[in-house]
């Protein structure tokens, strides 16, 4: 029998070399794209931990600790720049330390020993280094390089098991001594209640390469009524650093003042871990997309299959009529088609999977050399054989079960095989030729609907594919740090232009004005622009600043941060002369300043907020002291010595935000996201908090160095690079994949025509009206595919890519645009082949 | 008697598109015979082949083969009938296209799971004057030779009877005649017996026996 099928397949190679290579189309298809897009994913996840931190951090409230988030790879980890957190215990809060006043109220704590790394390039790697993790109440354990003595001192090798720490802790409240804040005047205060001592049990060890490493250990004592608040119900906090003993310093310093504090870095981890889980559920969205989209696939590749067969078990009908009444059983014939339909598949897999390897180990190699690493293995690593494996049985199954139904259906009534196609052929008017064609579609229903689906598949994995490449893209193009501000507000809340960066003319300059909502310009002017033309206009329109002091330094930007009256009035008590005097400020001015920090809650936060960002790429305000009955912001100003290029900055305040706008989307993936996000929690929670959370985030950028922008600047290209070339591949192969499917459905077109044809000649047809006849047939086919294909994509937009299009800021119209670029190449490729098609019997008509 | 058809009814088609193909057929063929049908176009001749054939069932009536009634047996037991003892011969020469002369021939058997007497093979094959078309595919074959193949698969069996639906329709009046000689011997020589459809009265004259058929009866026999 086996023989006798492949005698049967032999005499018909050509037909499955076309079925096979839709096979291996689809098979193929399926891997490229997991192998492509999971290093999409990856890379995107790798950017997640760069930018947000780690992701595991849990939080218990009633004893039920909350999920770690996922994504603990420890590579993944290892390569994270910053901020690692260690929860290393928690339990209840001993009522000791509990002020009487407040024992009914608070109940419950977490003790958390925090390992913190605010520098780039940091690799921290923990693990215990001797002794164990706490078990009881009065434990604790500590890095290896630190041990806090009495809270004053670093003594580095003293640290051993079994040592006692003495840790403050404190209660934080607001003026009823409830343990929160007043939402809208932020009113609290933050005492410390008392100490108490711990048995260090442990000791743990971390690798690390920068100079700078807090270690905090903090409080969160919860309210029992307020159960949701643990994230700002926090907590006493100390911190010290081991090697930075200016730090030091100020952080004592600021103990010693107020003697009350709000804790904010434990805030600030929180609050990177809520930033994470956003983009986890972005990455999460992705994946489901591509998984939906792999699944299209795998669905695509069955009914390519069943219905290449099913036209196949067309044509062969008349044999398996002929089998039958040479005796043969239903069941030998079903074993015929089946085994040929399972060789098939086999094949088609088989040569596939070696593509494959081959197309993998390529594809490894360029990344490798692209990158400069070994992100990508080169070889079998890279695919994904599970899924390779799934789709070659659900493809096997589920395309044996349908064929055995086809047969089943198709197996003849002997009667049948006198049958004869019948053509009701008058006239060659437009609408009998259309009914003709309907009716051909019809009694060729396979056809119809594989050509349907090719194209449906073709409008709902072009688009997605597109969409996906231009979201690599546009993430890769933030990545690209180019240094310089266009613009930026002055102390006195005047514009200052940074001349070094393409200003040209005065109408440049009072454009960028009326973007910024402001009359006044001044100008930072640097040596090289003192010797342009535009100088003497800027000059006669007095726009001209004194900020080059000669003294070696170019003034980089100046603060903008102007948060409230209050806010100037004690830092001018307080020795902030540099500050703008904000009373002088015009009303339009104090619009703006105002209007950024107190319309939270309506759209302007937004527009002003984001003009003033925008324009001034700076993002002002990094931390802030907490003041008996208000909050403020902390401002300061920095500028880059030119001899060091090192940015220095005015400790006046503690701390300096200078923010270029690429710097900011490097950390926080987009202004857009970020001010979303900050507004919804503001809304949300109505507390300023968060706010100040968001800001002190922009802390780390102290240290930051010009050559450190520079060599960001060339791994951020070269990840450019990798997602322009990814992208290219993906669209090149599902232009290519789509191309394939037309030329196999056209061929098995041609196949299923070609007896017709002499059919249609002797009833009378000419070769014009072949050629319109086929043109009508497949028109017919790409009107239902276009209707289907659209509604399948608005289905697809309003579901599963909604937050891919939120995410990357697609809009409707560009959606819509490039629907509309998508839909004309799938109705020119299509109407192409069609017309080769029809052209192609018009010629086969003439052999006739 | 080894065949035996009694009051056969088969109609095709419902209401007033209701067609009686056969209408009472009773038949009666025995061994070593060879039996001719004629009749016009649309009488119901090759319904009657089919019927016999297995190939459909009648409406009503008993069909007996070598004492068999065929109407109480499934399919397996019919697939069976007809790779054993009963072969049909097709005016279209119905054979496979992607299989060699060869092949064709011998299909029956590969479905039969049987070895084939290569000996008999060789002595039908001489018989009907197609050994040295054995490799060739049926495209390559004239109409004549087509026929041949088609009747030496349908001796291979060595069947009890052989049923032939207008073997000569295709065939110019020559070649026609070998085939009827040739089914002549598979009469006379291999002791089938032989029911053909045929419009010509030229080639039933190679018949013991002629029965005439109109709308669906018998009209008589000669």
């Amino acid at each position: 029998m086996l023989k006798l099928i492949f005698m049967l397949m032999r005499r018909k190679k050509r037909k499955y070399i076309i079925v096979l290579s839709g096979i291996i189309t689809c098979a193929l298809f399926i891997s490229v794209m997991e192998l492509v897009y999971s290093g999409h994913i990856s890379s995107i996840i790798e950017n997640a931990y760069l930018n947000v931190g780690k992701w595991d951090i849990s939080v218990m409230v009633d004893n039920v600790t909350s999920d770690p988030e996922e994504l603990t790879n420890e590579r993944l980890l290892k390569v994270a720049s910053c901020d690692v957190t260690y929860s290393v215990r928690q339990g209840k809060i001993p009522e000791d330390y509990v002020p009487d006043s407040m024992k009914d109220t608070f109940e419950y704590y977490y003790m958390s020993l925090v390992g913190i790394h605010d520098e780039n390039d940091v690799v921290l790697v923990s693990g215990l280094w001797k002794g164990r993790w706490p078990e009881s109440d009065n434990e604790i354990v500590v890095p290896k390089d630190f041990i806090l003595d009495d809270g004053r001192s670093v003594a580095k090798e003293s640290i051993k098991i079994g040592d006692k720490i003495t840790i403050p802790y404190g209660i934080r409240k607001d003026e009823n001594g409830k343990c929160s804040q007043d939402e809208i005047a932020g009113k609290e205060s933050f005492i410390l209640s008392g100490a108490k001592e711990y048995t260090i049990c442990g000791i743990f060890d971390y690798e690390k390469k920068m100079s700078t490493q807090h270690v905090s250990y903090g409080y969160c004592i919860y309210d029992k009524e307020q159960k949701e608040s643990e994230y700002y119900c926090q907590k006493s906090y100390y911190c010290l650093c081991d090697e930075n003993y200016e730090d030091l310093v100020n952080i004592y310093g600021i103990l010693e003042d107020s003697g009350e504090y709000k804790e904010v870095k434990i805030n600030q981890y929180v609050e990177n871990a809520l930033k994470s889980i956003e983009l986890t559920d972005y990455l999460r969205t992705l994946k489901n997309g591509i998984f939906v989209l792999e699944f299209v696939l795998i669905v695509s590749g069955v009914c390519v299959i069943v219905i290449c067969q099913y036209q196949n078990l067309h044509e062969e009908q008349k044999q398996m009529k002929l089998m039958f009444c040479v005796g043969a059983k239903r069941e030998q014939i079903y074993q015929i088609y089946l085994t040929i339909n399972f060789i098939v598949l086999v094949l088609g897999y088989g040569i596939a999977f070696c593509i494959l390897i081959v197309f993998s180990h390529f594809w490894g190699k360029m990344v490798t050399y692209v990158s400069d690493s070994t992100y990508f293995d080169t070889g079998l690593q890279n695919i994904n054989v599970t899924l390779f494996l799934i789709s070659f049985f659900i493809m096997t199954l589920s395309s044996l079960i349908v064929l055995f139904l086809v047969i089943k259906h198709k197996l003849p009534k002997h009667e049948s095989m006198g049958k004869r196609n019948t053509y009701r052929y008058n006239q060659k008017t437009l609408s009998s030729l259309y009914n003709l064609a309907e009716c051909n579609n019809h009694r060729f229903s396979g056809r119809r609907v594989i050509k349907t689906f090719v194209v449906i598949l073709a409008l709902t994995v072009i688009p997605c594919c597109c969409i996906i490449g231009i979201s690599s893209y546009q993430i890769a193009e933030r990545d690209i740090i180019k240094p310089g501000y266009d613009f930026m507000l002055s102390k006195d809340g005047d514009i200052y232009i940074e001349s070094e960066y393409e200003l040209e003319s005065i109408p440049e300059i009072e454009s960028i004005q009326k973007k910024a909502g402001v009359s006044a310009t001044r100008m930072i002017l640097s040596e090289e622009m003192l010797g342009k033309e535009v100088f003497d206009d800027i000059k006669a329109k007095g726009w001209y600043d004194s900020y080059i002091d000669g003294s070696g330094n170019l003034i980089w930007s100046v603060p903008i941060v102007f948060p409230e009256e209050n806010y100037y009035r004690y830092m001018q008590e307080n020795g902030g002369s540099y500050l703008p005097d904000y009373e002088t400020f015009s009303s339009e001015k104090k619009s703006i300043v105002q209007g950024y920090y107190h319309s939270f809650d309506s759209k302007k936060y937004f527009d002003v907020g984001k003009t003033i960002i925008k324009n001034t790429g700076v993002m002002c305000g990094s931390s802030f002291t907490n003041l008996e009955n208000s909050f403020e912001l902390e401002v300061g100003y920095s500028w880059v010595n030119i001899a060091t290029e090192k940015s220095s900055f005015d400790t006046g305040l503690t701390i300096v935000i200078i923010a270029p706008i690429e710097l900011y989307y490097k950390y926080f993936n987009s202004e857009d996201f970020h001010h979303e996000t900050l507004y919804k929690i503001i809304e949300k929670k109505g507390t300023y908090e968060i706010l100040y959370r968001k800001l002190n985030d922009f802390a780390f950028l102290n240290g930051m160095y010009i050559s450190d922008i520079h060599e960001y600047n060339k791994e951020a290209q070269e990840t450019f690079d990798i997602r322009v070339v990814s992208v290219l591949i993906c669209v090149t192969v599902v232009i290519i994949v789509a191309v394939i499917l037309l030329y196999v459905v056209n061929k098995l077109d041609r196949i299923i025509w070609l007896p017709s044809i002499k059919t249609y000649r002797n009833i009378g047809i000419d070769k014009k009206t072949l050629l319109k006849l086929s043109l009508l047939e497949n028109s017919q086919c790409i009107v239902d595919a276009l209707i289907v294909g659209i509604v399948m994509h608005i289905i697809a937009s309003l579901s599963f890519m909604r937050n891919v299009y939120s995410f990357y800021n697609i809009t409707l119209k560009e959606m819509g645009i490039a629907m509309f670029v998508t839909l004309g190449v799938v109705i020119i490729l299509t109407v192409a082949f069609s017309v080769i098609h029809a052209f192609d019997l018009r010629k086969q008509a003439d052999i006739v | 008697m080894l065949i035996e058809a009694k009051k056969i009814f088969k109609s095709f088609g419902v209401g007033k598109s209701k067609v009686d193909a056969l209408r009472g057929i009773d038949l009666y063929v025995g061994e070593k015979s060879f039996l001719a049908i004629m009749g016009k176009s649309g009488c119901g001749k090759t319904t009657l082949i089919n019927v016999l054939a297995t190939l459909i069932s009648p409406d009503s009536g008993e069909y007996y083969f070598d004492g068999v009634l065929i109407n109480s047996c499934d399919e397996n037991k019919k697939a069976e009938l007809k790779r054993r003892q009963l072969s049909v011969i097709f005016q279209q020469y119905n054979l496979i296209d992607e299989l060699n002369v060869k092949n064709n021939i011998i299909l029956p058997l590969v479905f039969d799971k049987k070895q084939f007497d290569q000996s008999y093979l060789e002595r039908i094959v001489s018989d009907l004057g197609i050994e040295d078309v054995l490799k060739k595919f049926p495209a390559e074959l004239s109409g004549g030779e087509k026929q041949r193949v088609a009747i030496a698969r349908a001796l291979l069996i060595t069947p009890k009877v052989i049923l032939a639906d207008e073997p000569t329709g295709n065939l110019d009046h020559e070649n026609a005649g070998k085939v009827m000689e040739l089914l002549r011997n598979c009469v006379n020589i291999y002791g089938s017996t032989v029911i053909m459809v045929t419009h010509d009265i030229d080639m039933a004259s190679y018949a013991d026996q002629i029965l005439r058929m109109s709308d669906g009866g018998i009209d008589g026999v000669r």
